[in-house]
């Protein structure tokens, strides 16, 4: 199957931004440098209260057999909608190419000014909440009027040891390694490019990230 | 406990969902009225009800508190969603230590289970928020404070689910200081297709304490 490229950016690192996805389109992120997390969310663009829930999803994926905290295959959106946005039709790190014991993704919480006070980080430290503050204002929202507290972290390497602690590894995600959402309906993608470089999160340094929204030639769908 | 007054007590019927107010600097116990049921909390400062509490998020800011207060899986303090963070309640009292960060059940859980139509959290949550002008669609996130809900994420592979019976039984209780005006909505939870409440719905019993 060949891809139309409709849209190609780089966003630097440390930064959020909102990109519009249309129903059909596929939008890709890419690793640009390796090793970097992406805090993702996604809004209907047509009703900017029905957001994607990553939470909600994992256990809707759990008991389907198809992902669960570490993967997902449909991203809903919370309750009461509870449509499909969006599906994953592309993660060879999910699925394992890069090895690991587990899928290597974390459908779970982004640091917060709160988070990196009781990590004691310097006040004014940037955090992902900066980034979505940033980004949701593009769109005209504030952090007040949405929520972006469980999300996607694409590649974020964490998962829960037996008593409740979080735990954090480097990505498995590689230069050029890459995750497809098949928009299954008109959707915002908001997203934070994780500024972390206190934690393996990002490997100790924040990189920047490449997206494209791309466009199936052909008669191909994508395959899952 | 003598020092303590009790100034309100009542039974939140299976299957259904009712919401309530709880002042500053009183407290509130969650009672297993028959043993091994599951009550789904929803937390609102009752002056803003933007400021919702955040089950996930409250989970990473107790672990990586200093003094390492409480976990995911042992919550000690409950907070607010960004940009508020703010303590709104604290755990005083959880000897059966369980509760799910996490979602509450809802009609897609019901027809995965084959049970299309069945009663679920969100028709409890959405009857209790009614009586105070909010509907489902004000609630940010569907995660919730599942008290005495049994079940852990895998940290391996996908990361799915594991759901047990309660370990709590008849008269087990968790107890919460509110730290700030709360509105409290529960959902008794409905579910009596997983281990989620052992397989049959019972009631939940509510007390209030005066500061």
């Amino acid at each position: 199957m060949s891809w139309k490229v409709v849209e190609d950016v780089v966003v630097p690192k440390s930064t959020g931004k909102t990109m519009k996805i249309k129903k059909g389109q596929t939008f890709r992120v890419i690793e640009h440098e390796g090793k970097q997390v992406v805090d993702l969310t996604f809004l209907n663009a047509q009703n900017y209260k029905e957001h994607f829930a990553a939470e909600f999803s994992a256990i809707l994926n759990s008991m389907q057999g198809i992902g669960g905290y570490h993967r997902l295959t449909r991203l809903y959106s919370k309750p009461p909608y509870e449509n499909v946005m969006a599906t994953v039709t592309d993660d060879k790190v999910g699925s394992g190419d890069r090895g690991g014991e587990r899928a290597g993704h974390w459908m779970m919480c982004h640091c917060s000014k709160r988070l990196v006070e009781h990590l004691g980080a310097p006040p004014g430290t940037r955090t992902c909440s900066d980034n979505f503050a940033d980004a949701f204002r593009e769109i005209g929202l504030r952090q007040e009027d949405t929520y972006d507290e469980t999300i996607f972290n694409v590649w974020m390497h964490s998962w829960l040891s037996e008593d409740g602690g979080m735990n954090f590894a480097q990505p498995l995600a590689e230069t050029g390694d890459h995750i497809d959402f098949l928009a299954n309906m008109d959707l915002i993608a908001v997203f934070s490019v994780c500024p972390d470089e206190s934690s393996p999160c990002n490997d100790f340094k924040a990189k920047a990230l490449r997206f494209q929204i791309l466009e199936s030639v052909g008669n191909t769908e994508p395959s899952t | 406990m003598s020092s303590k007054k009790m100034i309100d007590e009542f039974i939140i019927p299976k299957c259904t969902g009712k919401a309530f107010k709880v002042g500053k600097g009183q407290k509130f116990r969650v009672i297993e009225h028959e043993g091994k049921q599951v009550a789904g909390l929803i937390f609102l400062n009752a002056n803003n009800y933007k400021e919702q509490f955040m089950a996930e998020f409250s989970g990473g800011l107790n672990y990586f508190h200093p003094s390492h207060m409480g976990s995911h899986y042992r919550l000690s303090k409950l907070y607010s969603k960004v940009p508020y963070e703010n303590v709104m309640l604290t755990v005083t009292d959880n000897k059966i230590g369980d509760h799910f960060l996490g979602p509450h059940c809802t009609k897609t859980m019901m027809e995965i289970w084959k049970t299309p139509g069945h009663r679920s959290c969100s028709d409890n949550f959405t009857d209790a928020l009614k009586e105070f002008g909010l509907a489902l669609e004000d609630i940010y996130s569907p995660s919730v404070f599942n008290a005495f809900a049994n079940v852990v994420i895998d940290p391996k592979g996908d990361g799915t689910i594991q759901t047990g019976p309660p370990r709590s039984e008849k008269g087990d209780h968790i107890e919460f200081l509110a730290e700030m005006n709360v509105l409290v909505a529960v959902s008794v939870c409905p579910d009596d297709q997983s281990a989620m409440n052992d397989h049959s719905c019972k009631a939940i019993k509510i007390q209030i304490y005066q500061s």
